[in-house]
């Protein structure tokens, strides 16, 4: 427990160091925020800025702002008049949470049983034509593959839509969830395989067979568990990889999540929601990696002795 | 009939259009009850010989031969017929005991698996059984043993745990692979001693495999030398080392540091070094490194002939005794 | 490195059957993108008002189709192409010699700069750079050269790290100091011992780097943050084909074949030269 409170207190400077730097490459950048839009007259732009907080000494803009974020409040949005950030993300966040973690428990689910197979049939069809799928899996890019398979289960087969959104559809969401899985899912096949044959060559292997356990015993208590070490560690960079993929599965496919607002927020210059946006993201990855030092902790009994 | 008996045992693997010959054509009887030396170097083929009959060797091992033990052949069985005797009857334990105890399972978990599947105890015998095999190989404080990982002992304790759990089962043979060659000077001796004190308590046959002759002459009864993959001698422990006819033997047998003797001006060693697996040169092996070679001796290998009292020994030009 | 270890380097490269296919098809995807336009007749700017969207064949005008302003597809993606591969290459010029150039003076300084400066790598690699990278492009509008900058400032970590190992060993040697009591000023002992060494994982670290620096700007350009026009990438023309799916599907099929036969490549590429360079193997 005290080392949890350690890493999060180590956590803290990442964040204000995030923090600072949205902030001051935001106030950094030439051109004021509403000069997209068409030109307005001098009072009516100094009267919105005054409105937005702008027209004060830096440091004091930075001062409201660490304490707005104190609150928690993201300010409001540059383009979206009516809104504030935080009600932006709050509209969104379920959207993209929904296709987030239904992508993430594909990746592992399907990949770990994918790798530890594999590994156990190393080097026979099976290994090799695995391997090859997981090698296109990963490199193939997730703006291709999307569209790829709309077209085919969309355009041509006709089984699913194309894109758009039911809010408490299902089928809707399966395209984009395979092709946000798919990459990660490649990846954790290949880790597991790769730290599963490593595992299956080690001593304590031999000696678990060399006691007349069954196989799937060995498997199951012996190898699992430290094969999946590597694995554990992948699931920060795969959260990484599918908040990424997010962004533009959700752009392809019409989806109103936080991805897609990012992408609007980006077009459109909209600097508090980006902003907001990379520091949600962030404060994600920063938890993510907790909770990947909590597994290590449970796979490996060393870690947690050492600590 | 012999407990374990291997009959012309090969050993070779295929890489990359290479044949590598761990062990080439053993042929070896344990009796029961009977401890065995087998020492060499490293490279002499002394654990894949051990790992074969085991079945302990990668799918990339090919194996030849026959290795019986109480009548059943265990070269080729299938997994399921080995598991019958692997861990039960025929053990064997290992040279890093820090790396062949699984990490994350505590010990009580690791020695109780071996009775639930060999002897279907329950879990509350399986420990009673546990805490009595732990205090057979003086493990002090075995109840908090049980609880405790690997890491969390020492070597000599890891090593005694290993011994319990292989003998568990109850088993005829119990197969040392190295015991002491990972633990400091003291402990080997301590390993030693309890190797012995138990072998006194029940009929158990062992093969000791060693590089080091010391550790095998203490315990061994007969002694074993391969080199190259092949037995060049065989004898029983004291006549080996006080007349070893293998010009091999000889050398190892000088070799072994003494405390008592003559003063020496410098250790003997032997000078050269082992072949490697994939050289198949013609001749008896040793003859690059033999201090009594000759034109014959490159030319043909020697063959293993035995003497009356069944020892043997495979030379052109045995030492005389 | 020696000689004889790049010799030796590079006969374990050519020996890997997946890796000497990988290394034609780049350079045949590389050779196809500078001079296969100029096999066609048509130009990828000019618009063909009779072959509207027309669908590939070997028979009609247009052997890869057009778009919907009647652009040649195949032109046009070869163009897409150089452009990708221009980032690319621009950009992961930019990243090995931030990454050489940082991770060499940490390693060279030692002490307190060096483990302040490894703190900052540690603190950006905890960060989802490509978030920062499309608030730069947010920020800054849609500068070319920025957005090559902002790129190959993603990737450099990797090599940093590696870099500074090796020019903290290389450091302790005893030539070193030698070097350094002669009067060799530091920048002429990072040039001519420290680059030397760290040339091989350098090379490993490029061929990794830019598939994903190419990835990463078609990623960019799709979105719309990337290149804009009336140039277009691989990305754009991507973008284009995926908003014309049911009418013009080859629009997508054309670039995105491309673009995944090249990323698919430049890996496998880069997966046999780290199998060629280092000792130790992954998967």
């Amino acid at each position: 427990m005290r080392y949890l409170l350690k890493r999060l207190i180590g956590a803290v400077p990442t964040l204000f160091i995030i923090v600072t730097l949205t902030f001051f490459l935001m106030r950094l950048a030439p051109g004021r925020p509403f000069d997209e839009a068409r030109r307005l007259p001098a009072e009516i732009s100094a009267h919105i800025e005054h409105a937005y907080g702008l027209d004060q000494p830096l440091l004091v803009q930075y001062a409201h702002y660490l304490r707005a974020l104190g609150h928690g409040d993201l300010g409001p949005s540059f383009r979206y008049r009516d809104f504030t950030v935080n009600e932006l993300i709050a509209q969104g966040l379920p959207v993209t949470v929904e296709l987030g973690s239904a992508a993430l428990l594909l990746a592992f689910a399907l990949g770990i049983p994918a790798g530890v197979y594999a590994a156990l049939r190393h080097n026979r069809p099976t290994d090799r034509l695995t391997m090859l799928l997981a090698v296109l899996g990963i490199t193939i890019p997730s703006f291709v593959l999307l569209p790829a398979l709309a077209l085919l289960f969309g355009v041509e087969l006709r089984w699913l839509p194309v894109a758009g959104w039911e809010p408490g559809s299902l089928r809707v969401l399966v395209l984009p969830v395979i092709a946000l899985a798919l990459p990660p899912l490649a990846y954790v096949a290949r880790l597991t395989r790769a730290s599963m044959l490593e595992v299956l060559r080690s001593s304590y292997v031999r000696t678990a067979v060399a006691k007349g356990l069954p196989w799937h015993r060995i498997l199951a208590r012996h190898a699992l568990k430290p094969a999946l070490i590597p694995v554990a560690g992948f699931l920060a960079p795969a959260v990484a990889s599918i908040m990424t993929g997010s962004l533009v599965v959700e752009s392809i496919a019409g989806m109103p999540g936080v991805g897609r607002y990012l992408v609007q927020g980006a077009l459109n210059r909209d600097y508090t929601l980006v902003m907001g946006m990379v520091l949600l993201y962030s404060t994600v990855l920063i938890v993510m990696g907790l909770v990947v030092d909590l597994l290590y902790t449970w796979l490996d009994p060393r870690i947690r002795l050492e600590r | 009939m012999a407990l374990l008996d291997i009959e012309s045992l090969e050993v070779h693997y295929e890489q990359l259009g290479r044949r590598l010959e761990a062990v080439r054509g053993v042929s070896l009887a344990v009796e029961a009850g009977e401890c065995v030396g087998l020492v060499g170097e490293s490279g002499a083929g002394k654990s894949q010989l051990f790992l074969a009959t085991l079945g302990l060797l990668p799918r990339a091992a090919q194996v030849r031969g026959r290795a019986r033990f109480e009548g059943r052949e265990l070269v080729g069985a299938d997994a399921r017929a080995l598991n019958l005797i692997r861990g039960s009857k025929l053990t064997m334990i290992f040279q890093d005991p820090a790396s062949a105890l699984t990490p994350h399972l505590k010990i009580g978990v690791q020695l109780g698996e071996v009775l639930t599947t060999h002897r279907g105890c329950s879990r509350r015998d399986a420990r009673a059984a546990a805490l009595e095999a732990l205090a057979r190989v003086q493990i002090p404080e075995p109840e908090r043993r049980l609880t405790q990982y690997p890491h969390e002992l020492s070597g000599g304790l890891r090593q005694r745990v290993m011994i319990a759990m292989a003998l568990l089962g109850a088993p005829a043979l119990l197969i040392a692979d190295e015991p002491t060659s990972a633990l400091d000077v003291t402990v080997q001796a301590q390993i030693l001693e309890l190797l012995e004190t138990l072998r006194a308590a029940q009929p158990l046959a062992i093969v000791l495999i060693s590089h080091d002759l010391a550790v095998v002459a203490r315990l061994a009864e007969r002694i074993v030398v391969m080199y190259a993959g092949r037995i060049v001698e065989s004898a029983p422990t004291a006549r080996l080392i006080e007349h070893p006819r293998h010009p091999y033997s000889e050398l190892l047998v000088q070799c072994a540091p003494r405390i008592e003797g003559p003063r020496l001006e410098r250790l003997p060693f032997v000078p050269g070094s082992a072949p490697r697996a994939e050289d198949v040169a013609p001749g008896c092996a040793f003859a690059p490194r033999c201090p009594r070679a000759a034109e014959r001796c490159r030319r043909e290998r020697p063959a293993l002939e035995p003497d009356a009292t069944g020892a043997a020994v495979a030379c052109h030009f045995p030492v005389a005794s | 490195m020696r000689p004889a270890d790049w010799s030796e380097a590079w006969a374990r490269f050519a020996a890997g059957r997946g890796a000497r296919l990988a290394l034609l098809i780049v350079l045949a995807l590389i050779a196809l993108a500078l001079v296969g336009p100029a096999f066609s007749p048509h130009e990828g700017a000019a618009l063909d008002w009779r072959s509207i969207a027309a669908a590939p064949g070997l028979s009609s005008r247009h052997w890869f189709g057009t778009d919907r302003l009647g652009r040649d597809l195949f032109v046009r993606t070869l163009e897409g192409a150089r452009v990708s591969l221009a980032v690319g290459a621009v950009a992961s010029a930019v990243s090995i010699v931030i990454g050489l150039g940082y991770g060499a003076i940490a390693g060279y300084a030692g002490g307190r700069t060096d483990r302040l400066m490894m703190r900052f790598i540690e603190i950006l690699s905890g960060l989802p750079l490509i978030f920062f990278v499309i608030f730069v492009t947010v920020l800054f509008g849609r500068n070319e050269v920025l957005l090559f900058v902002a790129i190959g400032a993603v990737g450099w970590l990797t090599l940093a790290r590696i870099v500074r190992g090796q020019t903290l060993s290389v450091r302790r040697r005893e030539f070193i100091e030698a070097a350094i009591v002669s009067g060799a000023s530091g920048a002429r002992i990072i040039v001519r011992h420290v680059l030397p060494n760290v040339a091989s994982p350098a090379i490993v670290y490029a061929s990794l780097a830019v598939p994903q620096i190419i990835l990463l700007e078609s990623f960019l350009s799709f979105l719309g943050l990337g290149i804009q026009e009336p140039r277009a990438s691989l990305g754009t023309l991507i973008a284009e084909g995926a908003g014309e799916l049911q009418s013009a599907p080859w629009m997508l099929l054309v670039p995105g074949t491309y673009l995944t036969l090249l990323l698919l490549s430049l890996n496998l590429l880069g997966d046999g030269l780290r199998d060629a360079f280092d000792v130790g193997e992954r998967a």
